[in-house]
């Protein structure tokens, strides 16, 4: 039969681009990882497969004094801002979406205007205050600012304006507060949509490094990627280690990827959320 | 009757303090935040940060932006990232018609593989990329050296002529899964019907998709131009991690220039200046775009 001849063209097609693809965006991470376990990557052919990976690249990140440091704030602050800006767009999103008050499209416009403001020429002036208020490298000073995120609210916002009123009305007549609903009904009934926005988020604040490189003057307070990428630059490492520095960074986003890729693609459709 | 309406105000009052106490807390912080520093911003510009006191400056920083050649550099290599970034929406509109006429008919394992591979740039950061991109530069390089006698191993990413379109190129790398992946989404969701129609009138392979793809795909590729250009304008990261700006200003972008004038040479004042004229720029991209998007829904 000549259909299943061109299916198997068909097929053929198919697996070779999948292939040539996936080569062409895995291999720069596969050889970050074949670096760090000591492979001899400059010979030709590259041993691609390390016959005796060393992780001596491994404990030498760990025991440069300040790494532990780093890799603490990272989770500090990922967390910290994430669920922070979660918590802040919940709330002013549940208003905007549901409750009537003076003044509220203008204020939705402030926030379509905030959004329109790129973050780090805000940076400047914002570096410039934080010293006067002596909140340079502090925790409080990396955490709060970020966390009134207007996308974010925008965002939630629309999500909630799909859900149908009635669940809430019940609520309300048995006498739930607002906050109990949004709480209770609202963050679970938009479940797709706060999962993907938390997991951006928290890929978003990992990835980070423009902001602490502005507001964490002193290196204590540097989280793992501007920490790594001040080694990169330094030349003082050997590269192995660096390399490690850099499969270490990637592994917290990998699984977070793995784990909720459905979530990732939905909030690129259905939000053309970015980098 | 009156009590009613009465009743009706008071529900009004409660709702409106109850919306109030919720968006306090945002708006507090964005004021501060978001709203005050671009206040304080445009207010920055007149002023070399100094101790004890700022220095009124008038409009030299204003004045110094019109001479200063390494901005009109920084200025044209942010331009030249925007049309990177457009050349990765043209190449993105070829792997997506591909991927939709064949791999999205193969296995769901080899889709799922497709599509996590593509979009693996948009979570891992920009310091690991940097890192990655580094190593296969250098040591594509110098495996190119390694044939010939007295050629010296230089990654292209350190190099005056090569550096920009290198960075460009890997941003490109970077935003091509992101792209096709959206126009797949687009393409998903023209009818078959219009394909149909397209068939039994005639059409050729061709003429279907300049007739009826690429006219159902405008309102996306325009949105997808401009946030491309306002993400030029904010391009950091990969200048930062790739090459830091050099070799010396060859492929910073206006951004980067506008963190090192703040960084390296202290001068608050005149970063401000620069950050007026990303504002002013990526202000008037949004504006465009908006125009857009209230124009396909309202």
């Amino acid at each position: 039969m000549p259909k299943s001849k061109s299916d198997r063209i068909f097929r053929i097609i198919a697996y070779a681009s999948v292939a040539i693809s996936a080569a062409i965006y895995l291999y720069p991470f596969y050889l970050l990882i074949l670096i760090s376990l000591r492979a001899d990557v400059f010979s030709w052919p590259p041993e691609l497969f390390p016959r005796n990976p060393d992780f001596s690249g491994y404990t030498a990140i760990f025991s440069h004094p300040a790494f532990l440091e780093w890799l603490t704030n990272s989770f500090i602050y990922t967390i910290c801002i994430s669920l922070g800006t979660i918590l802040m767009a919940s709330i002013t999103g549940y208003a905007f979406s549901r409750l009537n008050f003076p003044g509220k499209t203008y204020l939705f416009w402030l926030i379509l205007g905030l959004m329109m403001i790129p973050g780090i020429v805000s940076y400047i002036p914002l570096y410039v205050m934080l010293a006067k208020m002596k909140l340079l490298s502090t925790y409080w000073g990396i955490i709060i600012p970020p966390i009134a995120s207007p996308y974010s609210a925008f965002l939630l916002k629309q999500s909630f304006d799909a859900i149908p009123r009635d669940y809430e009305e019940c609520a309300y007549i048995d006498g739930a507060s607002r906050l109990t609903i949004i709480f209770r009904i609202f963050l679970p009934l938009a479940k797709p949509a706060l999962v993907t926005l938390t997991l951006f988020q928290f890929v978003w604040n990992w990835n980070n490094f423009a902001w602490p490189l502005f507001v964490a003057t002193s290196p204590r307070f540097w989280n793992l990627p501007l920490g790594i990428w001040n080694l990169t630059w330094s030349y003082t490492r050997d590269f192995w280690t660096l390399a490690s520095g850099g499969v270490i960074l990637m592994i917290v986003p990998f699984i977070l990827y793995l784990i909720g890729i459905e979530y990732f693609l939905r909030g690129i459709i259905v939000t053309g959320l970015k980098k | 009757m009156k009590s009613k309406e009465e009743r009706g105000k008071r529900m009004r009052l409660r709702e409106a303090r109850d919306a109030f106490l919720l968006i306090l807390p945002f708006f507090v912080l964005v004021s501060i935040f978001s709203i005050y520093p671009v206040y304080q911003g445009i207010n920055l510009c007149f002023y070399k940060v100094m101790l004890p006191e700022d220095k009124y400056i008038g409009l030299r920083n204003f004045e110094r932006l019109r001479t200063d050649n390494v901005l009109t550099l920084t200025l044209q290599n942010t331009v030249y990232y925007g049309l990177f970034q457009m050349l990765g929406i043209v190449l993105a509109i070829l792997p997506a018609l591909l991927v939709n006429s064949i791999i999205m008919q193969a296995r769901p394992r080899l889709r799922w593989l497709f599509q996590a591979a593509v979009l693996l740039p948009m979570v891992i950061g920009w310091v690991t990329l940097g890192m990655a991109w580094n190593w296969m530069f250098l040591i594509g390089a110098g495996a190119l050296a390694a044939g010939r006698p007295g050629a010296v191993t230089v990654s292209p990413l350190a190099r005056i002529e090569t550096a920009l379109p290198t960075v460009g190129l890997i941003l490109i790398w970077a935003i091509l899964g992101y792209n096709t992946i959206l126009f797949l989404a687009g393409l998903r969701s023209i009818p078959k019907v219009m394909y149909e129609a397209a068939q039994i009138d005639g059409a050729t392979n061709w003429q279907a998709f300049r007739y009826v793809t690429l006219p159902a795909m405008k309102p996306m590729l325009t949105f997808m131009i401009v946030t491309g250009f306002i993400g030029a304008f904010q391009v950091f990261d990969p200048v930062a991690t790739l090459t830091n700006g050099g070799p010396g200003w060859y492929s910073a972008s206006i951004v980067f220039y506008m963190v090192r004038q703040a960084w390296y040479a202290l001068d608050y004042g005149y970063a401000a200046a620069i950050g007026l004229v990303v504002l002013t720029i990526v202000f008037t991209l949004s504006l465009i775009q908006f125009r857009i998007i209230y124009k396909r829904y309202v």
